[in-house]
């Protein structure tokens, strides 16, 4: 191996545990919430739990190969942070309760796991999704805070302009009502405005902290590639990287695999493509391509003649 | 291994040390439960301090009124011992404007306003005075819609909590006076608002609602400590607040509620 690798090694190395830290911070960010006695308080497991079912079940419907498999310190808190943080990201932003979560819930776990196809953590579609949800939580918040117990009230025409105080319970519609307990305010009510502040602080953080994670583990990944592949001497180590270019590394499946797979997994990689560029070859020097462009008749004839006279 | 690389795997396993503790933590924060809400004439008091407050504002309140009296200034002392029992003592139960118009009347607005500027304890005494005027005098509108009387009334009782409501939300001796000083308002204004179950004074109800929301909501729209501790003591009293009509009824119905015998009509 290069003397130069080892220093780009240590800041993938270095991102990951940043990234991770990013992460926690997030995560602590969006597990409190300012009660209205002054004092920081928890926002409960309940929403956890649903969380960290709903990373595990993205984990378990990604593709295997996608997955990081921890093989030291560094690799399993990144594993371990991934997993978290997609736990706190969802308890971040799922509805109180009610049948709204368990919707969002199933909409989270197609949306992370077809994001996880791709290896690169939650897509941006999926990021969008959670934004859009956690919105939908702070405005059940400000609704709550102003002890408002639903979604949004609409006026019914006509009725409700009619100045009849019986007629006050067929004014208005309530959409999406929920309650105070539902909505796991704290028992002295909630401070809404560092509340929000803090979430959505810690869903920032969260989000960041999960891009650069998986940006900086494959980064680790590809680090581990390229040493693999430079314990070959040097000149036919950078013809494998011609073989195999560093940008096709994740796809052709060369990220989380063991040590020994991945020295085997090259090595039938570099004799497939070899095999394939010689087949090709044959193929093209085997293949009359002039004769194509023959269109027949006088021309074509002296063409065919000359090319024929240059095989001899 | 070179010493900036040492460092380097330093500062790389400080970082991965402190995200898994910032884990730790946020999964223990979370199951940090709260305590309920903790009225302040709940919390510890001052030796000297009086207690039970809103008996100044009771039926009972002249039994009282004496402990009142060392805690004003020495300059008012004399005044609020001339004045104090004018207002415990008075019969007949005359309209609330018109008394206040009386030399006796003037001399106890000048006294209201003096003490409003003072103490915490000259705001209860000043507190104190304006609940027995609304038990001594005539403020009920009527059939003839006179709302002058509990107009003024209410005009008191805004002034004391244009200087007090905010920071006695807090207060141990003046929270529990400042929830009963805005229901009153309240309760008064809606007389104010609407004298007779048809028709009514936008004006009054826009005045009413514009001074109401600048004490219980903070410039971002959210409950202040006087409204919270309004919502904890009266809870339907806020109820319609943002309604499209009879905001105040919940003020009115909990005045009524909690002093029965503050009618307008001295009782009679």
């Amino acid at each position: 191996m290069s003397a130069d690798l080892a220093p780009r090694k240590s800041v993938a190395a270095r991102q990951i545990a940043a990234s991770c830290a990013l992460v926690a911070l997030g995560a602590l960010l969006t597990s409190v919430q300012l009660d209205g006695n002054g004092e920081w308080v928890g926002t409960g497991y309940a929403s956890l739990g649903v969380g960290l079912v709903t990373a595990l079940l993205t984990l378990v419907f990604a593709p295997r190969g996608q997955l990081d498999l921890p093989r030291d310190p560094l690799t399993a808190l990144s594993a371990v942070s991934h997993l978290l943080g997609l736990a706190f990201l969802v308890a971040g932003v799922l509805a109180p309760g009610g049948a709204w979560m368990f919707f969002e819930v199933l909409l989270l776990i197609a949306l992370l796991a077809r994001s996880g196809e791709r290896g690169a953590g939650p897509s941006r579609g999926a990021f969008l999704a959670l934004a859009a949800m956690l919105l939908l939580r702070l405005w059940i918040t400000y609704q709550g805070s102003q002890h408002r117990w639903q979604l949004m009230s609409v006026d019914v025409p006509v009725l409700s302009s009619l100045p009849f105080e019986f007629l006050a319970p067929l004014q208005s519609i309530s959409l999406g009502a929920f309650t105070p307990h539902e909505l796991g305010f704290p028992p002295a009510g909630l401070e809404f405005a560092p509340t929000v502040a803090v979430w959505s602080l810690g869903f920032a953080l969260l989000v960041l902290g999960l891009a650069w994670r998986a940006r900086a583990a494959s980064e680790h990944e590809n680090d581990r590639v390229h040493e693999a592949i430079w314990e070959l001497q040097p000149n036919v180590a950078r013809l494998v990287e011609r073989v195999l270019p560093e940008s096709e590394w994740r796809e052709l499946g060369l990220h989380a695999l063991s040590e020994r797979a991945l020295r085997k997994r090259i090595e039938a990689l570099v004799v497939e493509r070899i095999a394939a560029r010689r087949d090709f070859e044959r193929a093209v020097r085997a293949a009359n391509l002039l004769a194509t462009t023959n269109t027949g008749g006088y021309g074509g004839e002296i063409q065919q003649a000359l090319l024929e006279r240059n095989q001899e | 291994m070179t010493i900036a690389d040492q460092r380097t795997d330093g500062i790389q396993v400080s970082t991965a040390i402190a995200a898994v503790l910032i884990f730790v933590g946020a999964i223990a924060v979370r199951g940090v439960s709260g305590v309920g809400p903790i009225a302040p004439s709940d919390r510890e008091r001052a030796p000297d301090e009086l207690r039970a407050p809103m008996q100044f504002l009771g039926p009972g309140a002249q039994l009282r009124a004496s402990e009142l009296t060392p805690r004003v200034r020495e300059v008012l002392r004399s005044e609020w011992s001339a004045v104090q029992p004018v207002v415990a003592t008075l019969t007949g139960c005359p309209p609330t404007a018109e008394w206040l118009s009386t030399p006796a009347g003037q001399r106890f607005e000048r006294l209201a306003a003096e003490l409003r500027r003072g103490s915490r304890e000259e705001a209860l005494a000043a507190l104190h005075l304006c609940f027995e005027l609304a038990r001594r005098s005539e403020w009920h509108p009527g059939l003839l819609a006179r709302t002058q009387h509990a107009d003024k009334l209410a005009g008191l009782l805004q002034e004391w909590l244009r200087a007090w409501g905010e920071r006695s939300a807090d207060d141990t001796l003046l929270s529990e006076p400042a929830v009963a000083a805005t229901i009153a308002y309240g309760a008064l204004m809606r007389r104010v608002s609407q004298p007779l179950p048809l028709g009514g004074s936008d004006e009054a109800l826009a005045r009413a609602q514009s001074f109401l929301r600048g004490l219980l909501l903070d410039s971002q729209g959210q409950a202040t400590r006087l409204s919270i501790a309004i919502r904890a003591r009266h809870p339907a009293a806020l109820e319609r607040f943002d309604a499209k009509r009879g905001q105040l009824e919940g003020f009115a119905e909990a005045f009524e509620n909690s002093w029965p015998e503050l009618d307008g009509e001295c009782g009679e």
